[in-house]
């Protein structure tokens, strides 16, 4: 247990708790885009900076999701030199992947321009890794990740091409913040459009349903050590 | 097909340590003057490492090429002491005489041009490196003869 100043107020942090995790327990709101509580946090997006210092130090702009409370830490989440970096990195997000419903929703909640003043660029990816950590971290499949650096920084399959290692869970798909891991399904195949790797669905021998790719199916085998016919049905018929 | 004896025998002299895996990516490189896909697809499989964290590496550090490269590397100094001495005049030059641009090999093999940010020998300025040896205050006029020094056969240079 530490015990820390946050927005004026003494708070104490449970072991292992963050800065976000403690001001969301608190019910302060901090924006987040990368963030999700079944991975390990990075502070790839930026959106959930805040102001601290310590013991009467000089204030500094970090990201609260990898912020570890420490004794004599002074928090703002609400100060206006956080609102005006928040803002930036907002404005730049913007400007790399323009329209993008969940950005301009978190632009009306602040006053972040909507028409940001840095020129459009027409991505549809922020690069938070945020696929690639669940990929590794919930999926274990490792199939995708980060591939050259700086302005060339991209993410997916190993050198951008199609990844072997793809199951086709689609956890990519539910987590990306930015809505843009598409995937198509049909009755024979399931589609990650984004890397390009396609995957034949096995059919449920009950019902028909297609209900799963098999790599999926073969991997759940392996991990759940379930009899060899469990997953010959789909799980409605199972119930 | 890569020959991949020597990268078996790179992965056995670090005892497959999956920490050394940057080492051991230098190595190869050092073998071949690239990294072949052949050779990287090994140390995946002999170190039980994911194919994305070899390739996020490999990509990550502009050390390492996934191109084939020629016999001899050029690299020319860009840093900002060698910029404003006439880096980009004497990279016209190599370009020029080689009748390939940055980052591309000579037809006959013998040539990779490459530029890197700061070589860290600024009173040398401008600069080219070729295969590690240090042309320093070099003039656009001396580079042929810079060059010609390493198209002669090993041994006579």
């Amino acid at each position: 247990m530490v015990e820390i100043t946050l927005n004026g107020k003494k708070v104490e942090a449970r072991d292992g708790e963050t800065i976000l995790d403690l001001a969301t327990r608190e019910g302060i709101h901090i924006p987040t885009l990368c963030h999700h509580p079944a991975v390990e946090p990075t502070g790839a997006c930026r959106m959930c900076l805040v102001e601290f210092s310590m013991n009467n130090g000089p204030k500094k702009i970090t990201s609260s999701c990898t912020l570890v409370p420490e004794p004599g830490m002074v928090v703002e989440t609400d100060s206006e030199r956080v609102h005006q970096n928040r803002k930036s990195v907002l404005e730049l997000l913007m400007a790399r992947v323009p329209g993008n419903p969940e950005l301009v929703k978190l632009a009306k909640e602040s006053d972040a321009r909507l028409t940001p003043r840095f020129p459009a660029m027409k991505e549809d990816c922020i690069l938070c890794g945020l696929c690639a950590r669940v990929c590794e971290e919930v999926v274990g499949a490792k199939a995708i990740f980060f591939t050259n650096r700086g302005t060339e920084l991209d993410v997916g399959g190993p050198f951008l091409e199609s990844p072997e290692d793809c199951i086709g869970c689609g956890a990519c798909v539910y987590v990306c913040p930015m809505d843009c891991i598409k995937m198509e399904q049909n009755a024979e195949t399931r589609k990650i459009v984004k890397w390009d790797r396609e995957l034949p669905m096995r059919k449920c021998e009950t019902c028909g349903y297609p209900f799963m790719p098999n790599f999926q199916v073969l991997r759940f085998k392996k991990w759940a050590d379930m009899p060899g016919d469990y997953f010959k049905i789909c799980a409605d018929c199972r119930k | 097909m890569v020959d991949l004896t020597a990268v078996d025998k790179i992965i056995e002299g670090y005892h497959g340590d999956k920490t050394a895996i940057l080492a051991i990516l230098q190595d190869i490189q050092a073998v071949y003057n690239y990294l072949p896909r052949e050779a990287m697809m090994r140390v995946v499989e002999k170190l039980q490492v994911s194919t994305t964290q070899v390739s996020s590496l490999a990509t990550f550090f502009h050390a390492f090429s996934l191109k084939p490269r020629g016999k001899n590397i050029v690299t020319v100094c860009m840093g900002t002491a060698c910029h404003v001495r006439g880096a980009p005049r004497v990279l016209d030059e190599i370009e020029r005489q080689m009748g390939v641009k940055n980052q591309e090999t000579t037809p006959d093999g013998l040539f990779t041009v490459e530029t890197v940010n700061c070589v860290g020998a600024c009173a040398l300025g401008p600069l080219v490196m070729v295969n590690g040896n240090y042309h320093g205050n070099i003039a656009t006029s001396e580079v042929t003869e810079v060059l010609d020094q390493y198209r002669k056969p090993a041994g006579q240079a």
